[in-house]
């Protein structure tokens, strides 16, 4: 009973998933055992060897440095007292192969190796499913949690923290690789390569994590359809959030604040197709938003606020609707270098609007056109943002405003909103706005 | 004498009812921008576009009209046993101390006050009002260069607003053209070199490069930053904005040494 029990908590599954408990795997034979430097097993690897299918495994406190460990069993490993797994810099520290059913808790790892010919990860998953990640610490490791044609996975509140060197001398902290239903929830990253990183993953959640720090991007994907991205933070990353190649993506809630920096976005998307972009928070980067090559893409209900440029569309990128946004006090709101527009902007508050509203209905009357003709220069010829803020600037600007033939046309909102729009934290579609009145 | 020279028109420039205005209309815009905006760099690029846009044109104008009102005294001083040389010295601190007087009670003040509260934007503060005190004593020395070229007064304001509107925004259409035409080269370093030859440019480009804002203007800024990161970029910025202080005030002196009045 007790060991049905341990079986059954050590393979608990994601909320909304089936799992398949495999009963060969898991033998009756009652399995616990605990490890500690003063126990009669002291050595974990010596644990790992003698423990059954389906055991738990108690690791007490302590520093256990064994060189590469390899699970190929089914089995639970509870950390108490914060037990340390050391990888002296060498070499991979737990590899976990071909088992169905596996977790672990309560381990701090640090110190993985680093190698330019192979990824070395502190804790890698490889050919597995069914597995539960969380409360664990990773410190100063290569890559951090490697995930390798591992299904139905779950990395849950997980701290993890690397050394902050260089990109090629620092891995991910979290990568997932070829796998589908992993859910990533709750997790603190930092001081990565980069903070998550998923290459064909599907049918995956990634949720309220907090991803900062990192030298490169604060996540990245690729060929990964069907996955949503809600309620995260990826702040101060050499570059942003990247992600491309991809269908059916869903972010939203995120915030994406301070990537500042030359080549630095907030979220760039590449080649991503039918995907929806809400209700997001982008603060304070270079470049908030930056759609290439993407087609069919939802923009809606975010705020852009303080960015250098809010929006940047390449002409490539069709059938976009920009729709409900609060674009606030950004150097540059908009700038694509298409002549011609082929996404929609529909009733989004532009802070720079400058127009008129005569029959009080919320709309203004003047169309909008976010996009400068100082802005279309700087898009056009990059050099010449070294007037930025100069006095030919402004002056360009009191010119437009006088004789509006001026103004790029390719960026236009014909129904700019006159107020701020307020959205209430429960609902999908603006409640209360200043000025919306459907 | 040069010294009791000075300080007389000091004192007659300290009373005119110019200068106070452009010390209030500094004094009251920048408590204004500090009492109404929070954030320290959005405050400091307002203040910053003043420096750019106000600063050179009071100068030049106070300076010039100053000159040639007080055209009769400087004769009557010139008849007496005084050396020129002292009388245009004395006339060249007389309005150039005042001028940066007035920019260090009206900018330094407040920023004073309220950057005590932000110790990190110090530096940029202290930046901006010596890039301003150097901005208006560049357009003191031009309106000096005017004043003793031009009899006629009306002329040498006409040329003293065609040199401000020039430096300030003809010469940045200059370097828009120079790019769009030449863009289909590296046109960065070329870009970067024509702004260290206008001090306007290189004042907001020495001021932007402090500030978060210098992410936007991309590889241009790396290519600034590089240079003035190295010891010619140091010694080429300020070598050039000494020039631009030094240049003008001389050819003034020597026009005024050989005048015939």
């Amino acid at each position: 009973m007790n060991a049905l029990l341990l079986v059954l908590m050590m393979v608990v599954p994601p909320e909304q998933e089936v799992v398949e408990i495999d009963l060969l795997q898991t033998p009756s034979a009652p399995a616990a055992l605990t490890v500690c430097p003063t126990c009669e097993i002291s050595s974990l690897r010596e644990a790992l060897e003698r423990a059954p299918v389906g055991a738990t495994v108690y690791v007490l406190g302590g520093v256990y440095r064994e060189s590469t460990l390899v699970v190929r069993k089914s089995l639970t490993l509870i950390g108490e007292d914060n037990p340390v797994l050391d990888g002296e810099g060498k070499y991979e520290i737990l590899v976990v192969d071909s088992v169905n059913g596996f977790r672990i808790e309560g381990f701090t790892f640090r110190g993985s190796g680093i190698s330019f010919m192979e990824d070395q990860a502190a804790l890698r998953i490889r050919n597995s499913k069914n597995c539960i990640i969380q409360n664990n610490t990773f410190l100063d490791n290569f890559f951090a949690i490697y995930l390798e044609s591992a299904n139905t996975c779950v990395v849950r509140n997980n701290t993890i923290r690397g050394p902050g060197r260089t990109e090629n001398f620092s891995g991910n902290a979290i990568h997932v690789w070829s796998s589908y239903n992993i859910l990533i929830e709750g997790n603190h990253l930092s001081r990565h390569r980069d903070g998550i990183y998923l290459e064909f993953v599907r049918d995956s959640k990634i949720l309220n994590n907090i991803s900062e720090d990192h030298v490169r991007y604060g996540m990245h994907f690729m060929f990964s359809d069907d996955n949503e991205f809600r309620g995260n933070v990826f702040r101060r990353c050499g570059a942003g959030v990247a992600v491309m190649y991809s269908r059916r993506t869903r972010l939203s809630e995120n915030r994406f604040e301070d990537n500042w920096g030359g080549a630095s976005y907030g979220l760039l998307l590449k080649e991503i197709y039918d995907s929806d972009v809400e209700q997001n928070v982008f603060r304070r980067n270079t470049v908030a938003l930056y759609v290439e090559g993407s087609d069919r893409m939802l923009v809606r209900g975010n705020v852009f606020e303080k960015n250098g440029w809010a929006l940047r569309v390449l002409g490539n990128s069709m059938g976009m609707s920009f729709m409900y946004n609060n674009v606030l006090d950004n150097t540059f709101e908009a700038s694509t270098n298409a002549s011609r527009n082929y996404n929609a902007y529909l009733y989004n508050f532009w802070s720079a609007y400058v127009g008129y509203d005569l029959n009080r209905d919320g709309y203004g009357d003047v169309p909008h056109r976010p996009m400068t003709l100082f802005t279309q220069l700087v898009e056009q010829y990059p050099a010449a943002a070294i007037l930025l803020h100069s006095p030919l600037e402004y002056l360009l600007q009191y010119a437009e405003r006088l004789l509006p033939v001026l103004l790029p046309s390719a960026i236009e909102d014909d129904r700019p909103l006159m107020g701020r729009i307020v959205w209430s934290k429960s609902e999908t579609s603006p409640s209360d706005t200043t000025a919306l009145k459907p | 004498m040069t010294w009791k020279i000075m300080r007389w028109v000091a004192r007659d420039v300290l009373r005119s009812s110019w200068i106070f205005f452009y010390t209030a209309f500094f004094l009251a815009l920048s408590i204004a921008f500090f009492t109404f905006f929070e954030e320290p760099s959005r405050i400091l690029l307002s203040l910053l576009n003043l420096v750019l846009m106000v600063v050179p044109l009071v100068s030049l104008i106070f300076s010039l009209t100053y000159l040639f009102n007080n055209r009769n005294f400087i004769l009557l001083t010139l008849t007496q046993p005084v050396a020129r040389r002292s009388v245009f010295w004395g006339y060249w601190g007389g309005i150039g101390g005042p001028l940066a007087l007035s920019l260090l009670v009206g900018m330094g003040l407040p920023m004073v006050f309220y950057l005590a509260g932000h110790v990190s934007y110090a530096p940029l503060g202290a930046l901006m009002v010596a890039g301003g005190i150097l901005l208006s004593q560049i357009f003191l020395g031009i309106a000096l260069w005017l004043a003793f070229a031009f009899e006629d007064r009306l002329k040498a304001l006409a040329v003293g607003l065609l040199v401000w509107m020039a430096l300030t925004f003809f010469y940045d259409g200059l370097i828009l053209t120079v790019i769009i035409l030449a863009s289909a080269y590296p046109v960065e370093k070329i870009a970067v070199g024509l702004s260290f030859l206008n001090p306007l440019d290189l004042v907001r480009l020495l001021v932007l490069m402090q500030m978060d804002v210098a992410a936007l203007m991309g590889f241009t800024a790396a290519v600034f930053k590089k240079f003035l990161g190295s010891a010619w970029g140091t010694v080429t910025a300020v070598l050039a904005l000494m020039v631009w202080v030094v240049f003008p005030t001389f050819q003034a002196a020597v026009r005024f040494q050989r005048k015939d009045f």
